[in-house]
């Protein structure tokens, strides 16, 4: 059992040492470019140091909440790319409650506590309407069902918007959700608000689907789907459930977003988010097939991917869509690299037995 | 196995990191952070022009970016970086004039300032607010045009947009009050004005009405880039002797102004709207101006600028003040057949 727990243990550590070796070491090379632009005289001030970097993540964690949702999706298989529509949706939805709300009368603070369980509860239903769809309709791909109502949830915000930005900059209580994007002073680093809350959320993940029997059913489910239902798991429901949440997740990261906003509201908002988030949890090592992948590989994948923006952004110069593709290139290496290198490892067994084959059959 | 994949990484990483290219900043001097709504866009490429020709005479530095995706929160990071970088000022031209307010008023709050241009933000987020061109000249320039075109006499209608857009009422009012007030236009007779709702079909069948209500019809205004085309197409279709102008894009109205539809239609210049901008950056950062009322400050071959209270439309349609400063270049570019050919890769 302890030799098990232990394999299981280092199983689960393997690719995720990878990832903070690779975190470390783009640390490294971005410090020195650092010390090295500022001793040429090329850099205005330190640009890349802890405090910079901690606080400096905070724009590359609005997706986070959203990558716990979709990973789960990920590790049963399923994807599921409304996520970004389904925030926008529930934000705008929000935004529409509080706006009806104060105008009926309502105190400022109820509306608000009413206006954001609004937004969850939107969420909630979309994620619940994907995971209905995706479990009555098995003959259909995940990909195509949340393709369908990505373009309907984006559309009804559009509808429930228009063109127009809802914003509610002037409005105190509205306004405090920016609290949610400020950052609080631990040991003179100014920490973001988001980094700990998401932080704390992966923990709780981590927890649940790597330490709790109902969490490791979701593998299960990713690896054979079959299988597990015959072992008694309702997959359905599972899926059902994993949907919804992910619905959920992805309204916590809307409310996040319009924080970072200044409390302004638009259909067009978390466009091309699910993008982002598929790739973090892809990075933390989550696969489309299903089955594999961890919350800590997750939570470095959100840390390397703000890290590497950053550092490619202020030190190199590059511009957004630089930064873009150079993010796109770690991202093609790190999920086909592993495939070529087993498939190169497998021809050169095949090619040894082969060999030895040959040599048994001359002998 | 894993593992080599991620020396791998590293190691193209790091490869691909000291290769790569740099923007460089040099520790003396200002730096200017210049972010407009999104990269790749041939319009933010000139107004860099711009920006370049004032670092070039004022010796500052300056980096350009906009978020690749056209949105918010990208220009949110983008901020963020630029605070991070220590510039001295940030020149945005907003996606949203809201959305950006929290991450501006943290650069001002590092001593940073900001100077919104062709999309302004909020009055909250911003020092000073540059724009091309005032309602008013954007309206007297139309019609001076077009009173040139047809010899200063003749049958005058306007094709608007929506009948709701404000910015149109706005312009047409003053075109209006032109017609009405000033003998310069005494002898022009005002048909009208009918709306082609920024449609092709819409705007080629209103200006077709018009045609067939007003067979005396000399010229048409088109305040609006989307109608123009159509109106313009119309003209061209029925082979009157009409003349139009409006503000349009030189690449949708290239075949109309060669082919003598149009003598010379307007909008502005994103390279001088970028050199101007910069000029109130360097003014701002020196604190030869703060962006108060009835400040000034000298644009070399523009003209000086005068800072004043920023005005919206209302709900009646007039101009009324609003919270923050702005300036005005009140220079529109014009395109004639001689010039039309340098922009239409541009706008």
């Amino acid at each position: 059992m302890g030799k098990q727990a232990a394999r299981a243990l280092k199983g689960l550590f393997r690719w995720e040492t990878m990832l903070l070796a690779v975190l470390v070491l783009m640390c490294a090379v971005f410090d020195r470019r650092d010390a090295a632009r500022q001793a040429a005289g090329l850099s205005k001030k330190d640009v890349f140091n802890l405090a910079v970097v901690v606080k400096g993540l905070r724009p590359y964690m609005l997706y986070g909440f959203m990558t716990l949702g979709v990973m789960l999706i990920l590790a049963m298989g399923d994807i599921d790319i409304s996520v970004g529509a389904s925030a926008a949706l529930s934000v705008a939805v929000m935004g529409v409650v509080y706006q009806s709300a104060t105008v009926s009368g309502l105190r400022a603070e109820s509306a608000l506590a009413l206006a954001l369980l609004s937004c969850l509860a939107t969420g909630g239903l979309c994620g619940a309407a994907n995971g209905f769809l995706v479990t009555r309709f098995k003959e259909l791909f995940a990909m195509i069902i949340t393709l369908a109502t990505q373009l309907f949830y984006r559309g009804i915000a559009y509808l429930l918007l228009g063109g127009k930005t809802l914003t509610f900059k002037n409005d105190v209580t509205f306004d405090s959700l920016k609290r949610l994007y400020d950052t609080v002073q631990i040991g003179g680093v100014s920490v973001p608000v988001m980094l700990i809350a998401l932080m704390a959320a992966a923990a709780v993940y981590a927890v649940w689907i790597h330490g709790t029997p109902g969490g490791r059913r979701i593998f299960a489910l990713g690896t054979n789907a079959k299988a597990t239902f015959y072992s008694g798991v309702r997959t359905d429901r599972v899926k059902f459930g994993l949907f919804t949440l992910c619905g959920l997740t992805s309204a916590a990261t809307g409310v996040f977003f319009v924080g970072a906003t200044s409390s302004s509201i638009r259909a067009d908002a978390m466009m091309g988010y699910e993008m982002y988030a598929i790739a973090a949890a892809v990075l933390g090592g989550f696969s489309t097939s299903g089955g594999k992948g961890s919350v800590i590989g997750v939570a470095l994948s959100l840390v390397i991917f703000g890290v590497m923006k950053i550092g490619l952004g202020t030190l190199y110069g590059f511009v957004d869509s630089m930064v873009n593709l150079s993010v796109g290139v770690i991202l093609i290496i790190s999920t086909l690299l592993p495939n070529l290198i087993s498939g190169a490892g497998e021809a050169i067994r095949l090619n040894r037995r082969r060999a030895r084959a040959n040599v048994s059959y001359q002998a | 196995m894993k593992r080599l994949v991620s020396i791998m990484l590293a190691v193209l990483l790091a490869v691909g990191a000291s290769a790569a290219f740099a923007g460089e900043a040099p520790d003396e001097g200002l730096l200017i952070g210049v972010l407009y709504k999104q990269s790749g866009n041939a319009y933010f490429q000139a107004a860099v022009e711009g920006f370049q020709k004032a670092a070039d005479e004022l010796g500052f530095t300056f980096i350009h970016d906009g978020p690749d995706d056209g949105s918010s929160d990208g220009q949110i990071r983008i901020i963020e970086n630029y605070i991070n970088q220590g510039v001295d000022a940030i020149a945005v031209s907003a996606n949203d004039a809201d959305a950006l307010v929290s991450a501006l008023q943290e650069a001002k709050a590092a001593g940073i300032k900001v100077v919104s241009w062709d999309a302004p933000v909020a009055a909250e987020g911003r020092d000073l607010d540059v724009q091309p061109a005032s309602a008013k000249s954007i309206a007297l320039t139309q019609l001076e045009s077009i009173c040139e075109s047809i010899g200063g006499e003749g049958q005058l209608a306007i094709v608007s947009a929506m009948a709701t857009a404000p910015n149109q009422n706005l312009w047409i009012s003053f075109i209006e009050e032109a017609l009405r007030d000033d003998p310069a236009y005494a002898n022009i007779e005002y048909v009208g004005t009918v709306y082609g709702d920024d449609e092709y079909t819409k705007s080629y069948d209103e200006t077709l009405g018009l045609i067939n209500l007003y067979p005396e019809l000399k010229g048409i205004i088109t305040p609006t880039t989307a109608g123009a085309p159509a109106v313009a197409k119309c003209v061209m279709d029925e082979g009157k002797s009409i003349k139009v102008t409006g503000l349009t894009l030189a690449s949708d109205m290239a075949e109309y102004i060669k082919a003598g539809v149009c003598d010379a239609t307007f909008l502005w210049n994103p390279i001088e709207l970028g050199y101007a901008a910069s000029y109130a950056a360097v003014a701002l950062i020196k604190g030869e101006i703060t962006g108060a009322e009835g400040e000034t400050f000298d644009v070399p071959g523009v003209g000086v600028l005068t800072i004043e209270q920023s005005t919206a439309v209302n709900d009646e349609g007039e101009l009324a003040p609003t919270d923050g400063t702005i300036s005005y270049l009140n220079k529109l570019n014009s395109f004639t057949v001689e010039t039309v050919d340098e922009w239409v890769d541009i706008l």
